[in-house]
């Protein structure tokens, strides 16, 4: 049932629809700056804010009162995240870059996408404003692209970024702690690719 | 017809492999106390190569 924000163990009246929808607020800031010749630095913060979200909440009765699950629009989420690069190219085609981001995300773990996936009884736990799935604080990335001889291209890339949180949870699947307080190791790859474009006569 | 450079399109081919060091990536975990393999992580993704055929302006 929607509830809005209303408590339904308490409210006898419930609103019949939503009547909002869910509201984003989202700035960015940046600086670009060429700190010598073929070497530039940018400075970014990026801050998302969405409220009135739809978030699955669980109202337990204390007695033997009829318990509920409603869906309400109180929830909301909120990403920050600051990026600082720098980009320097040599030799004509040649370039290095390298950034790193620092982010937080932030919001309520029930929302409809993370709750009603496609199992035939999906696990729903009590609503928690807390670290989202996504969250990655701490990632550092760097690529090139480099010219080889025979007209061959050379582009590598290093990834490498706090790994993805997750709860631990019981025998009844319900969350042991904080939720996503825990994290996967560190992730780290190193890719490359080696390639050559041809003209084509169309 | 002509690229966006006005020159015509071109074909990209080359090779590809991602994770080169092999690094354990896990991509899941055990994570119900209840079990004996609690905190252990699986879904390890290996090292692995490919074929590069881009068709670009």
């Amino acid at each position: 049932m929607y509830t809005g924000s209303l408590n339904p163990l308490v409210s006898p009246v419930l609103p019949a629809e939503p009547g909002t929808t869910p509201r984003n607020v989202t700035w960015n800031a940046g600086v670009v700056r060429e700190l010598r010749k073929n070497l530039q630095a940018e400075l970014t913060y990026l801050d998302s804010h969405t409220n009135r979200l739809f978030v699955v909440q669980l109202f337990t009765a204390s007695s033997e009162a009829q318990s509920f699950m409603g869906l309400t629009n109180t929830g909301s989420s909120h990403d920050r995240e600051f990026e600082a690069t720098v980009h320097y190219t040599f030799q004509d085609r040649d370039q290095v870059n390298g950034s790193y981001v620092w982010s937080e995300t932030r919001g309520d773990l029930n929302g409809l996408s993370n709750v009603f996936i496609p199992f035939a009884a999906p696990v729903i736990r009590p609503n928690v404003y807390g670290i989202l799935p996504s969250d990655v604080p701490d990632r550092f990335i760097a690529w090139g692209i480099f010219a080889l001889p025979w007209q061959l291209t050379f582009s590598p890339l290093v990834d490498v970024h706090s790994g993805f949180p997750y709860s631990a949870i019981d025998v009844e699947q319900q969350y042991v702690g904080t939720p996503n307080s825990r994290r996967f190791p560190t992730f780290f790859s190193f890719d490359m690719k080696v390639y050559r474009e041809f003209r084509i006569p169309f | 017809m002509k690229g966006k450079n006005g020159k015509g399109h071109h074909i990209r081919l080359g090779a590809y492999t991602l994770n080169v060091t092999d690094h354990g990536n896990f991509s899941t975990v055990y994570n119900n106390v209840a079990s004996p393999n609690f905190g252990k992580f699986v879904g390890f993704l290996y090292r692995h190569e490919g074929l590069i055929i881009d068709f670009a302006d």
